[in-house]
């Protein structure tokens, strides 16, 4: 089972496999886990350039 | 959310174009106007962990660019510039001052692709710092903002605000505001006397708890409720350079003293405004020929730290006036915001 990470990447579910070399360093965030997920057990979130802005604005239900 | 988990101290790392408005502080994305390959060139990349060992090669990928910027968002004051394109754009900004935690915006592209784990690294290392100072212990040095637009622009640009980790208070609101979580308090000089007598109690309070209070005067006396501040009006002399070999007086009290690493006598003079008469215990740093104080450090007469001047460089460098001033700040708000650090509560 995957640790827990310090930095996670908040991206759109795309399902693709991670083969960068940090891959180990980072958790992949579904962007819909903001707003359900407590993201302070995260030193930072890297937010990529495909996540739904809407949702992040609260714009959505 | 996001606002919720920045002020808690935590990082966010943004790369795209914000179309929506959900990153505090941030504009939405201006693409270039004329998109070419001298458009997307980076020309400009500070030397910062996230990018280090890194330059204009940013430009290409495999030969193509465009890849990492397609134009800007505008940067909040205070926010420093990490990398431009040819035209001047701001194509990644650090924003530590519009919340308690950091903000990284790169116009584009994701930087975990171009920077990696140094990115990593670099977030690991900021958020526990940011974290740290947004859970219980002091905001950083604070500047009081008048409204006026020379505090504006000296407040808010990016090379002076990011020593003010603080950020900056509205001086109508400085009376309601809690003094003893920040460590340090700037005052520039032409301040409205009345509005800062009302957070005299404030400002009392943080000296008491170990803070520093850092006062300039550009003409107007001190406020009387810091103790020991003995002011005596001069009449200023704007024109004396023109004079061949003109020495307007000024003279570094101690060379070897830490403020004076990277500031000249020549960086500290423009002209003055009154003198003060050096309170007993207190360092004079700043002197004229006569022995009057044009700024000193006083570590007695409060249980803080008073660093106190009749210099005016917040009102002249926000007034595009007078390059001595810029070169003064340049150097004195790294070591302010430095002896803000230092939290000793001595016995006044």
């Amino acid at each position: 089972m995957k640790a827990t990470l310090p930095v996670a990447v908040l991206d759109m579910d795309s399902r693709h496999d991670d083969t960068t070399a940090w891959s180990h360093r980072v958790d992949r965030l579904d962007c819909y886990a903001v707003g359900s997920r407590d993201l302070a057990q995260y030193a930072g979130l890297i937010v990529t350039p495909n996540v739904d802005q809407e949702h992040l604005a609260g714009n959505t239900a | 959310m996001i606002r919720e988990y920045l002020d808690r101290g935590g990082v966010v790392v943004f790369g795209g174009h914000l179309h929506r408005d959900w990153l505090p502080a941030a504009s939405l994305f201006v693409p270039l106007a004329h998109r070419s390959l001298d458009g997307y060139r980076v020309v400009e990349v500070a030397d910062h962990p996230i990018f280090r060992g890194m330059g204009t090669e940013l430009t290409f990928r495999r030969g193509v660019a465009g890849f990492f910027a397609r134009g800007h968002h505008p940067v909040p004051p205070g926010a420093e510039v990490l990398t431009r394109l040819f035209g001047g754009e701001p194509a990644t900004y650090l924003d530590r001052v519009s919340t308690a935690g950091s903000i990284v915006v790169q116009a584009t592209s994701n930087l975990l692709s171009y920077c990696g784990e140094a990115l990593i690294d670099w977030i690991v290392g900021e958020a526990a710092q940011r974290r740290a100072e947004a859970a219980g212990q002091r905001r950083g040095l604070a500047a009081v903002y008048g409204g006026s637009a020379q505090h504006h622009r000296t407040l808010t640009a990016p090379k002076y605000a990011r020593h003010l980790t603080g950020g900056t208070i509205y001086l109508p609101e400085l009376a309601d505001v809690d003094l003893t979580e920040y460590r340090g308090l700037l005052i520039p000089e032409r301040s409205h006397r009345g509005q800062l007598e009302r957070a005299a109690d404030r400002i009392t309070e943080l000296l008491d708890s170990g803070g520093t209070v850092i006062a300039f005067s550009g003409g107007e006396p001190f406020p009387e409720f810091l103790p020991g501040v003995r002011w005596q009006h001069r009449p200023t002399n704007f024109w004396w350079w023109l004079e061949p070999d003109a020495d307007l007086g000024v003279r570094l009290a101690d060379e070897a003293h830490p403020l004076f690493r990277r500031l000249t006598v020549r960086d500290c003079t423009w002209h003055y405004h009154g003198v003060l008469e050096l309170p007993e215990g207190a360092q004079a740093l700043v002197t004229l020929t006569t022995g009057e104080a044009l700024l000193y450090v006083d570590r007695v007469s409060t249980p803080g730290t008073m660093v106190i001047s009749t210099l005016d460089p917040i009102s002249h460098y926000g007034g595009y006036f007078m390059p001595a001033t810029e070169r003064f700040l340049d150097a004195f708000l790294p070591w302010a915001a430095e002896t803000s650090r230092e939290l000793i509560i001595r016995s006044p």
